[in-house]
């Protein structure tokens, strides 16, 4: 794997359409997965996951490879693109006519989306609850407020929850990708699970 | 929070993903605490067995044509900027022959005016430069084309670069386990938080995050909004998602 990334790094350099093809089909879904982890919103997601790499092609020929997983570079980004996006959400740059306009189209926008959260427990939109199965655990997992518990997490253990259990990854990427080392990983998993387990109380 | 239990649930997830024994063979290990596992478990169980969101394919293939039209545009720009016969090092070279002329005319007006010697003719034969009869310093100083030049040639990826001084990888650890370690123990626990690792994220990345440099990333939709002078050394696309 590592030196078929190395290669797929300089040949991504070099501004090979086939090197970014390759990126993007192999790392679009676990980026989107990331996105509407963190934005709850399909098609906001699905722009950040574009904006994530074309924020990599630019930042490409400053990117040095050193064996970490590319996807824990494209990561650092989507996280960068989340936290901007939400920064943009809350606080308008430019005029300060259209920043009090903006405002307002802001708090209408989080006053629409709470009350969408209280009535949608539909599958479609709770990431979690998508084709579950009808076990005991899956209608536990329904019962949670995805939203709501994620946000209430530290930042490390909801990173982690994430890529884990939303985007996908096993302990060892997810290890790999925000490098740290597996056991690290599985400590934080643990503290996730007590603090969402005490949320269901 | 019961920091055994912790111990304990961690042990199980760790055996649980490496296939080291299942939940039941979990928690027959430890009789004792299986009531207060179970539940955790469970849920641990119910987060894995979830279905994963699938990302629309209309979507997937617009942004896939977006960076490719973004490859393009890149390529395009590139070769437009940097004239071929404009070697970053002529370019060089003739921008600090442009600088030496221009700073010998300023000198040899200002040595004029005084009645003073030639100052202009001193400094080029100092620097090796034999000056004209019919042009003066002045014609011959047009440092900014060369400089333009050779900013256009630098220009494409520069974003990326800037305020990687205030990299810091140790977003994700540092004020959790500062909330959480009661006992000072678990960062060895853990094993998280290395200097070298932290190190080496800086290093690796060759761009510099919000989450980085200490930004939050984690703003929860009803926080205060945040001051203008949010230092943003983000290498942000251009096509961030318009607010809904």
């Amino acid at each position: 794997m590592e030196p078929h990334e190395a290669g797929l790094v300089d040949r991504a350099k070099t501004r090979s359409p086939e090197a970014w093809t390759e990126i993007y089909t192999s790392h679009y879904a676990a980026i989107f997965r990331y996105a509407k982890a963190r934005v709850f919103d399909e098609t906001t997601a699905e722009d950040i996951a574009s904006a994530v790499f074309v924020g990599a092609l630019k930042g490409i020929d400053s990117y040095k490879y050193r064996g970490r997983p590319l996807l824990a570079w494209l990561y650092r980004i989507a996280r960068n693109v989340v936290a901007s996006y939400q920064r943009e959400l809350l606080v308008p740059r430019g005029e300060s006519q259209k920043r009090s306009l903006d405002l307002a189209q802001r708090v209408i926008w989080h006053l629409m989306r709470r009350s969408r959260r209280d009535d949608v427990r539909a599958a479609d939109h709770d990431p979690v609850s998508t084709g579950s199965s009808e076990a005991d655990p899956a209608m536990m997992v329904e019962r949670l407020d995805l939203r709501d518990a994620l946000a209430n997490l530290p930042a490390n253990q909801r990173e982690v929850v994430i890529l884990r259990f939303l985007v996908g990854l096993s302990a060892q990427e997810v290890a790999e990708v925000i490098g740290k080392k597996p056991a690290a990983v599985y400590s934080l998993q643990a503290r996730a699970i007590l603090a969402l387990r005490e949320q269901l109380k | 929070m019961d920091r055994k239990l912790r111990k304990i649930l961690t042990e199980c997830i760790q055996d649980v993903e490496t296939g080291a024994r299942d939940i039941e063979g979990c928690l027959q290990r430890h009789p004792d605490r299986a009531a207060d596992l179970r539940p955790h478990l469970e849920l641990w169980r119910g987060l894995n067995a979830a279905a994963k969101a699938q990302p629309n394919s209309g979507s997937q293939q617009r942004g896939q044509h977006q960076l490719l039209a973004a490859l393009s545009d890149m390529k395009t720009r590139g070769k437009r900027r940097m004239i071929p016969f404009l070697t970053p090092a002529l370019v060089k070279s003739a921008a600090v022959v442009a600088g030496v002329a221009l700073l010998a005319g300023g000198a040899a007006g200002a040595s004029a005016a005084f009645g003073g010697p030639n100052v202009a003719d001193e400094v080029l034969t100092a620097v090796g430069v034999t000056n004209g009869s019919d042009h003066g310093p002045n014609e011959n100083a047009n440092p900014n084309a060369f400089e333009g030049s050779d900013n256009a040639g630098q220009g494409i990826g520069n974003a990326s670069e800037t305020g990687r001084d205030h990299a810091n990888p140790n977003a994700l650890d540092g004020p959790d386990n500062a909330d959480q370690d009661t006992d000072g123990s678990d960062a060895a626990e853990d094993g998280l938080n290395t200097a070298e690792e932290n190190t080496a994220d800086q290093a690796d990345d060759g761009l510099n995050t919000a989450g980085d440099a200490g930004t939050p990333d984690d703003v929860p939709p009803n926080s205060p909004p945040v001051p203008d002078s949010v230092p943003d050394s983000a290498p942000i696309p251009d096509s961030l998602p318009a607010v809904p």
